[in-house]
């Protein structure tokens, strides 16, 4: 490697902490602290996880799974600083309560039709790995 | 230091909220211009890296000491067949050279700017295209191959294996990268002499203060907070930051907040609504602040060249907390000793508790960072970088 890139804070090394990290998550698993909650969800969104066209597949059916709930609710509104922050949060809120009386009927409609989409195309994913499951089954 | 005349082609310029590779050539020409080189920019009119639509008028303008040639954007067909071949060669299926082409074709081009190039070739020591994966790079380095570099801001990803830009490497006369491992890369993939590759990057500057204070009375943050900036999407990982967030949150029930700063959508789940903050797009002064007062810059993208947010946050005095699988940003944190790094959530999770329980090792850690930011990438050593790279490809 390069030795213009030899550089290091006095006292810290990331490399044994690391080591110390590790070795605290293996502690951590064998005690059965991470088997309480469910990592399904993430292991799902792990784009390395994904090595063939099988598990592209069912990695899409997973985020379509988790994204098709659009969410529609309110959602809190900050300022970005400067002079105009506070009246900005202001108007965005009245803009928002606003926009809501009209978007309302157009998002509850998207979901819902995001939701029939969703559900026909894990059917129809169910319906296929089916048929060719016994269709290998006959020709076996 | 010799001086030069130098011209970047990039396919936009001086765009707020562009990316990265847009705010390294727009920085490293206007430091090249200050000292004592003669330096052009040739781009095309565009803002908007969707549409590629002409937004700014033809013409030349002088911005910061940069001479800057705006041309217009060619017609594009990004239709179906370009659609369904970026879908393929994003998924790492094969396609053939003819379809490579195809693909290439429905990216930005624009002929006025080639002609430029063909027109003003002996009047420029060198043509430097940035970043590698579009038209104006692939078919502006084409030509005068002989006066081309390439910053190439390469990534590890299935357009990277393009026969088509396997070629385009081999014919130009260097390629400037932003980082060791990134090069590193260049020369696996491309099987590059080492003679014809650099590394460079780009300087940065501390902020003349720092208000962490002023950040968290603007959010009412009162306890630690992990902080993203940067454009928010599937390819930077933010989904994946804003579940593992939604883990540590459910699992360990603590004030730890996350701010996440920058364009693009990001979905925050309702029950994280107080938990999680977007901020969007917000000025740099508060970006700043944000790093300075956070309790780590987390960067969990996998595909970085350089990470600009990471050496900015240094800066600021937070440490890194990164992604193992990113070669470039685990590498500037092993050398600086300047971040943690995390390969999957467990290891996310305990990254984050011994950050908290370790009284001092979030100012040691950005210490060690902040001395590797002015060492190797302080304006200085990079300029000088780009001279010595200059010097070895004959420019």
């Amino acid at each position: 490697m390069n030795e213009l890139f030899q550089i290091g804070a006095d006292g810290v090394d990331v490399k044994k902490i690391m080591q110390e990290i590790e070795a605290r998550v293996a502690r951590k698993k064998a005690a059965g602290v991470y088997d309480k909650y469910d990592l399904s969800r993430i292991a799902a969104m792990e784009l390395s996880n994904v090595k063939s066209e099988a598990d592209f597949l069912d990695y899409s059916l997973k985020v379509i799974q988790q994204t098709w709930d659009i969410d529609i609710g309110d959602f809190p509104i900050y300022s970005k600083g400067g002079v105009l922050g506070a009246p900005a949060v202001w108007l965005k809120k009245i803009v928002w309560k606003l926009l809501k009386f009209y978007t309302y009927r157009l998002f509850s409609q998207q979901k819902e039709f995001n939701c029939q989409v969703a559900n026909a195309i894990c059917s129809l994913k169910a319906k296929v790995d089916a048929e060719i499951a016994a269709l290998k089954k006959t020709s076996e | 230091m010799r001086t030069r005349k130098i011209a970047f082609v990039v396919p936009r310029y001086g765009v707020e909220s562009a990316g990265g590779a847009e705010a390294l050539v727009q920085s490293v020409a206007e430091r090249l211009a200050a000292a004592g080189n003669s330096v052009s920019v040739l781009t095309t009119c565009a803002r908007d890296h969707f549409t590629w639509a002409n937004h700014f008028r033809p013409g030349r303008e002088a911005l910061n000491g940069v001479e800057v040639c705006r041309f217009p954007t060619d017609p594009r067909d990004a239709g179906g067949e370009f659609c369904a071949l970026q879908e393929r060669i994003a998924r790492g299926m094969p396609i053939s050279r003819d379809e490579e082409e195809t693909w290439i074709r429905g990216s930005v081009h624009s002929r006025p700017l080639y002609d430029s190039i063909a027109a003003r070739r002996d009047e420029f020591d060198c043509f430097i295209f940035i970043p590698y994966l579009f038209g104006t790079t692939w078919a502006g380095s084409a030509v005068a191959p002989e006066k081309s570099l390439i910053i190439p801001c390469l990534h590890d990803e299935p357009y990277a294996r393009l026969t088509l830009f396997r070629e385009m490497f081999s014919q130009v006369r260097g390629l400037i990268f932003n980082s060791e491992p990134e090069r590193a890369l260049g020369v696996s993939l491309f099987g590059l002499a080492s003679e014809k590759s650099a590394v460079a990057g780009m300087g940065f500057v501390a902020m003349d203060q720092y208000r962490p204070e002023r950040f968290r009375k603007k959010l009412g943050i009162k306890g630690p907070f992990i902080m993203y900036a940067g454009r928010r999407e599937q390819g930077k990982n933010t989904p994946l930051l804003v579940e593992y967030f939604r883990a540590f949150i459910n699992q360990h029930r603590n004030e730890l907040k996350l701010v996440l700063l920058g364009t693009g959508e990001v979905m925050i789940p309702q029950e994280l609504s107080r938990d999680a903050l977007d901020l969007g797009y917000v000025s740099e002064e508060l970006k700043h602040d944000g790093y300075a007062a956070s309790l780590a810059l987390c960067q969990p993208s996998t595909n970085e060249s350089l990470s600009i947010v990471l050496m900015e946050a240094w800066l600021a005095g937070a440490p890194g907390l990164v992604h193992a699988d990113c070669a470039v940003t685990s590498f500037h944190c092993v050398q600086a000793n300047g971040g943690l790094l995390f390969r999957d959530y467990c290891e996310f999770a305990e990254c984050i508790l011994y950050l908290m329980e370790k009284h001092g090792l979030r100012e040691r850690l950005a210490a060690g960072g902040r001395r590797y930011v002015e060492t190797e990438y302080s304006w200085g050593a990079v300029i000088k970088r780009y001279d010595e790279a200059f010097d070895r490809f004959g420019v």
